[in-house]
Formats: C-alpha cells, sequence, structure tokens
C-alpha cells in the first residue's frame, strides 16, 4: 500500500485549490458519475438487493476519490489518489485484525453480504457528556454487558471541580482527559475486563489530549484503538494527519471514521453512496484505519435511522463488501433518545440493514442527547441481539422487517417530536448497575415487537 | 426580448443553475431598458424561493442550493450598480455574519444555513470555521451587520456561544446585532440560557428566525 510518508508528502506539497472549488468539484463529480453508472435512489427500498447497483456504486467510489482526491483544509493542497494506488492497498487488505488481549480478545472481519459469520459489537458511552460521579458506573455497565466485544468510549467529562463545562483545547480539556484514562481503566477493572478492547477519542477534540492520556499509559497497548476522523467530504486537516503519525508511532490500531452527509455536499442518497464508498477508501489509504467506521448522515435529521440513510448505508455497505476485504462497521445514532421504545426500534432498523449489507455494526447514541449521561446500556444489549439475528437474515426478508419497523418511527424523527428518554442513573440503579424495573420492561417490549416483526431473536 | 421573456430567461438561469445564463438575461434587461429592481425582484427573487423551496421539500440539495446561489449573485451583481439608493437598500433583506464557533470546524451544516439566508436574499458573511469571539464582533462591525449566527457542533464548544454573548457585553456590542446560534448540541433552552435572540434548528428556520429578528414578515 502506498506508504503514509507519501501520503503526508502529497498533503504537503499537493496542488492548491479553494476549499469552495474541491467542494463543488466533489457535487458535480458525484452527480456525473451516478448518472453514468445509472445509479438512483429508490425511496421505497430501505435494504437494497440490488448486486448490479452495488457494482456500480463500487466502481464510482473509486471514480470519484480518483478524480477528487482528498482536501487538505490546513494548507489548501489536494492529496491525489490513482487508481492503480487504491488497487494495490485493496489486494493487500487483510480482512481480520484481532485486538484487545486474554479472554477479551476480539478478531474483527471484513464481512461478507448476508454474511452468516456474526458481526463484532462496538458500543458504549460514546458521543454524551459524562459527569464525574457517574463516568465509572457508566462505563462499568457497559463494560460488563456479554455482547459488546469492544467498548466505544468517545464520551468526555462534563465537568470537574465546579467548572460546569469543560471547554473544547482549554487547561481543564488536557486535565480531563488524564483523569478520563484513569477511570476508563478503573471501569474496566470494575467490569472484569480489563484487557476488553476500546476505542478512544479521548476526552474530546483537543491537540493536546493524546498526549494528556499518555500519563495513564494507554500508549503501547494493542486492546486501544485510536481514532481518526475525516471531515465531511473527503477532507483532512493537518492536525488528523499529525494524529495519524501519532498513532502509527505509538503502534495503535486506528479507528477510522468519518460522516457523508446526505443533503450537503455529497448531494442526495444516490451521490452520496458514491461519496461514502469513497470515504471508505480514503479512511484507509489517508488514515491507514485498520477499521473502517461510516456515518450514514442526513442534513435534515441529523441522525442515521432515516429512510435514505438506510438506503444509501446499505448501497454503500454492499458495494465495499462484495468487492472487498475492508473491516467495516456502521455508526448508529438515533433520533429517538436512550429509555424510550424508539431508540430501540431505530437501532435495530440500521442493524439489521447494517449486517446483511456486510457491515458490523456501532452504537447507538442519541444523535442530540439532552442532558449528561445520557445513555442505557439496555439499548446496546438489544441493538447487539438484533445485529446477530439479522446474520439468519435474506436481504428482502431484512428489508420487510426494516419496512416494519421504521413505519413505527418515521413520523418522529424531527428531534422536536423524538422521546426525550431517561438518563442512566434513571435507567439504572448506579450501586448495583442494575436496570431498573421500568427500563428492563421497555427492553423486554421491544424485543417482543421485533420478534413480532419477524426477527428471530436468540434466547 | 420582451420584459417576460426577460424575466423567464432569469428565473430558468436560476432554476437550471446557470451563471452565465442569468448573467447575461440581465445585461439583456439592462440594455433593453428594464427597470433593475424589477429584475430581481420578478425574475431573481421568485425563482431562488423555488430553489429554497425545493431544498425544503429535499429534492435538492446543498450543491445545487450553492450554485443557485451563485447564479443569483451573478444577476444581483449586474444589475445593483444600476439601482437608485432606496431600491438597493430593498433588495438586500438584511446582514449576516456566521461562523462556527472556536474549536470546532465542522462547517457543513453552517454552510447550509449560509446558503439559504442568502437564497431568501440575506448578504451572508461567512467567517469559516473555528472563529474566536472577538472574530464573530470585528466581522459584524466591519461588515456593518444586523445579525451575528454561531454555529456549534459539539457540546464541548457550544459553550463558545456563551463566551460570544459574554465578549459581546464585554465590549458593548451585545446591544448592536441581533445573535442567532444553532448546531447538533444546542437546543431552546441554552439559548435562552445564554441569553441568545434566537435559536434554529435547521436552516429553514433559521431563515424564519432570521427574518422574525428584523421584522420582516
Amino acid at each position: 500500500m502506498i506508504s503514509f510518508w507519501e501520503i503526508a508528502r502529497r498533503a504537503e506539497f499537493g496542488p492548491m485549490m479553494k476549499e469552495e472549488d474541491f467542494d463543488m468539484r466533489l457535487a458535480r463529480t458525484a452527480m456525473e458519475l451516478a448518472k453514468e453508472h445509472d445509479i438512483t435512489y429508490d425511496p421505497s427500498v430501505y435494504v437494497s438487493s440490488d448486486d448490479g447497483l452495488a457494482d456500480e456504486v463500487w466502481q464510482a467510489g473509486i471514480e470519484l476519490l480518483t478524480r477528487c482526491g482528498v482536501y487538505n483544509a490546513s494548507n489548501k493542497r489536494v492529496i491525489e489518489i490513482k487508481e492503480e494506488e487504491i488497487k494495490e492497498a485493496l489486494k493487500h487488505a487483510r480482512g481480520e485484525i484481532e485486538v484487545g488481549k486474554g479472554k477479551d480478545r476480539v478478531r474483527i472481519r471484513a464481512r461478507g453480504v448476508e454474511g452468516s459469520d456474526p458481526p463484532t459489537i462496538i458500543s458504549g458511552p460514546f458521543g454524551v457528556e459524562t459527569t464525574i460521579e457517574a463516568f465509572v458506573p457508566m462505563n462499568q455497565a457497559f463494560a460488563q454487558e456479554p455482547l459488546i466485544d469492544v467498548l466505544f468510549h468517545g464520551g468526555h467529562i462534563q465537568s470537574l471541580n465546579g467548572v460546569e463545562t469543560i471547554r473544547a483545547n482549554s487547561a481543564f480539556e488536557v486535565i480531563a482527559a488524564r483523569l478520563y484514562a484513569e477511570l476508563m481503566n478503573q471501569a474496566l477493572v470494575l467490569a472484569g475486563r480489563p484487557f476488553m478492547p476500546q476505542v478512544w477519542i479521548p476526552g474530546g477534540v483537543g491537540d493536546l489530549n493524546e498526549l494528556a492520556a499518555e500519563g495513564a499509559q494507554i500508549h503501547n497497548r494493542e486492546d486501544i484503538f485510536l481514532t481518526m476522523l475525516l471531515l465531511p467530504e473527503l477532507k483532512v486537516n493537518d492536525y488528523k494527519l499529525s494524529e495519524v503519525a501519532h498513532f502509527m508511532n505509538f503502534g495503535h490500531p486506528i479507528y477510522g471514521g468519518a460522516t457523508p452527509v446526505i443533503g450537503g455536499y455529497a448531494g442526495g442518497p444516490d451521490t452520496a453512496a458514491i461519496v461514502a464508498v469513497a470515504t471508505n477508501l480514503a479512511l484507509k489509504l489517508v488514515a491507514r484505519a485498520d477499521l473502517i467506521h461510516i456515518g450514514p448522515q442526513h442534513f435534515r435529521y441529523r441522525s442515521q435511522t432515516n429512510p435514505a440513510s438506510l438506503w444509501m448505508n446499505s448501497v454503500m455497505g454492499q458495494a465495499v463488501a462484495r468487492n472487498s476485504k475492508l473491516i467495516t462497521t456502521t455508526s448508529v445514532t438515533t433520533a429517538g433518545r436512550p429509555g424510550s421504545m424508539q431508540m430501540h426500534l431505530e437501532a435495530a432498523a440500521l442493524a439489521i440493514c447494517s449486517v446483511v449489507s456486510g457491515r458490523n455494526v456501532t452504537g447507538p447514541r442519541p444523535a442530540q442527547p439532552l442532558y449528561p449521561n445520557h445513555h442505557n446500556p439496555l439499548h446496546s444489549r438489544l441493538f447487539a441481539e438484533v445485529a446477530k439475528a439479522a446474520t439468519r437474515l435474506k436481504r428482502e426478508d431484512a428489508n420487510e422487517i426494516v419496512a416494519r419497523i421504521v413505519s413505527t418511527y418515521k413520523d418522529t424523527l424531527d428531534f422536536e417530536k423524538s422521546p426525550k428518554g431517561k438518563t442512566f442513573e434513571q435507567s439504572y440503579d448506579v450501586k448495583t448497575l442494575k436496570p431498573t424495573e421500568e427500563n428492563l420492561k421497555l427492553y423486554e417490549e421491544a424485543r417482543a415487537k421485533l420478534i413480532d416483526f419477524g426477527l428471530e431473536i436468540e434466547g | 426580448m420582451s420584459k417576460e421573456e426577460i424575466l423567464r430567461e432569469l428565473r430558468e438561469g436560476i432554476l437550471s443553475y446557470d451563471e452565465g445564463r442569468v448573467k447575461n438575461a440581465a445585461r439583456r434587461a439592462l440594455e433593453e431598458g428594464m427597470d433593475p429592481f424589477l429584475a430581481i425582484k420578478d425574475g431573481l427573487t421568485p425563482a431562488i424561493r423555488e430553489v429554497g423551496e425545493k431544498f425544503e421539500r429535499m429534492e435538492i440539495f446543498l450543491p445545487h442550493l450553492m450554485m443557485a446561489a451563485k447564479a443569483m449573485e451573478a444577476g444581483v451583481e449586474v444589475l445593483e450598480p444600476a439601482l437608485d439608493k432606496s431600491q438597493g437598500q430593498k433588495v438586500r433583506l438584511g446582514k449576516v455574519v456566521i461562523g462556527t464557533v472556536q474549536g470546532d470546524i465542522h462547517s457543513i451544516g453552517k454552510n447550509i444555513v449560509a446558503m439559504m439566508l442568502k437564497a431568501a436574499g440575506f448578504e451572508v458573511i461567512d467567517l469559516g470555521v473555528d472563529v474566536a469571539v472577538d472574530k464573530f464582533v470585528e466581522g459584524a462591525e466591519r461588515a456593518n451587520a444586523d445579525i451575528i449566527a454561531a454555529s456549534a457542533l459539539m457540546s464541548f464548544t457550544k459553550v463558545m456561544q456563551r463566551d460570544l454573548v459574554e465578549y459581546m457585553k464585554a465590549v458593548g456590542a451585545r446591544q448592536k446585532y441581533k445573535l442567532m446560534v444553532g448546531g447538533g448540541p444546542v437546543n431552546e433552552e441554552w439559548a435562552r440560557e445564554i441569553g441568545a435572540d434566537a435559536y434554529a434548528e435547521d436552516a429553514v428556520k433559521a431563515v424564519r428566525a432570521a427574518k422574525a429578528l428584523l421584522g420582516i414578515s
């Protein structure tokens, strides 16, 4: 595969371009490619079964990346990528990676379309502010869920010693990042899974957080994925490239993520599917991702379980799974919030769609949390059960089940209408870490509903 | 070319995102002695409104909105110098300085709001991403803006919206400009808590909120 040194060199010396011109070139190229390859969104389909469409989207994605490249927003230069470089990288893709130690070691695979192998479940209290009091119990409660293979804990500490909100790039953030690492170690020891694989976005976005967390000896640990996020669409900056160099220096597996935005520069669901394929490839070549995470984002809903995101995710997933051994996962963010039936059902819809389309799954989390500690490990439990059950489905059956599920929530996807839900403390006994009766009842009702919809959940 | 034909050409130029076509039609309007204010009011404005409505219905997306806004700007550029002063004031609804707060490099949501405001007839000065509080105020002063719009996409950067309010108060700028906030982790309650003038959940609502702030129906 093309070396990272060469990527960094192109980021430093590639041709210059105005950012707006790059955005428009990408948008126009995606539109042209959709026309050339006859790629059209079908709003009546949630999970596509069209292999031909998937292959056209794959080819169009390669062409998009080679025609547009990846933009370095820091110095306005384009990292150009050649088709033979993509093909060479794909030829050497390993198709599996092992992370973690001892009994918690996990093998994460490139999955196939309608593959019967179990998907890796990546889940945890990601993307929500966490109070210092709830930090250890909440992470412990997630880590204790046996179906979660990899703990995803990109949450951050909300407040410290009377500082109500820790601001990005402040000194408090660096202190919180170090503390975060210490407390995470504690939570995993308490859960009995000290070397459970983790995905880390330590403490926020500040430039010094990675270094700050070194104090808690998170580095040189092959059980910890560190995260590098590409910016939408097909963009990096100097800081993100420096992160990659830093992660590589420490030998960490890299979790490369991006959220192509339907309705943004990526255009409609059809052109966004092309952009999403190019983004999978860019995450491999530029971000050096060992595990590729895509969030099928939508500009209007700002969550990922709406009909357009489902279709885009299924087509993109199948395009990548049918044509490569890239190890991938789909992010699941919901409009319904933790502690609601809607969140259970939305998460199930995207989990089914992703698994039959050849991806592992990450989530679920609320797209717009309303409170600190707005998480609930029981959502992860059902999400994992659903993802495993989906390995027994054909795409046509998955589409029918997903259609039934979507009909329950499609009218309440706006944040104003979606359920507000409950915090971790309202859903769990924080001392025993047992779910409340009400929370357990909701989980059981959601489970029963999904079984009614035709999903064969084990147990 | 009749007046109706010129108006049709202006409209179709916008709807087909064709900058050159709009520019030519605008030049033609002036050559034929058409009132430039009417060319904007009856030709460009309804067309760009139509584009905005299509975007609202999710029939078109950001790239189309950008191309239409560029075509609109190209037409206004030709027609504007021919407007008299009072007409010139009527063409623009108001000036908005917009940016994503410091520490935050998310741009798409902010860009969509900027484009929708432009399409609605506002003059928009986009300060980009990672914008410090003083840069918002400097930008507003330089542009003689009516509204400052600040976007934040992360819970730990939305605090910069609060800092912006405090900074505006500290430098005596709070009463000079209306302040709108938005972004993923932002809601009505937060906007009220920090003392912003308006919150908008999405780009369509941002246009409504901006108009309401300036008393435009």
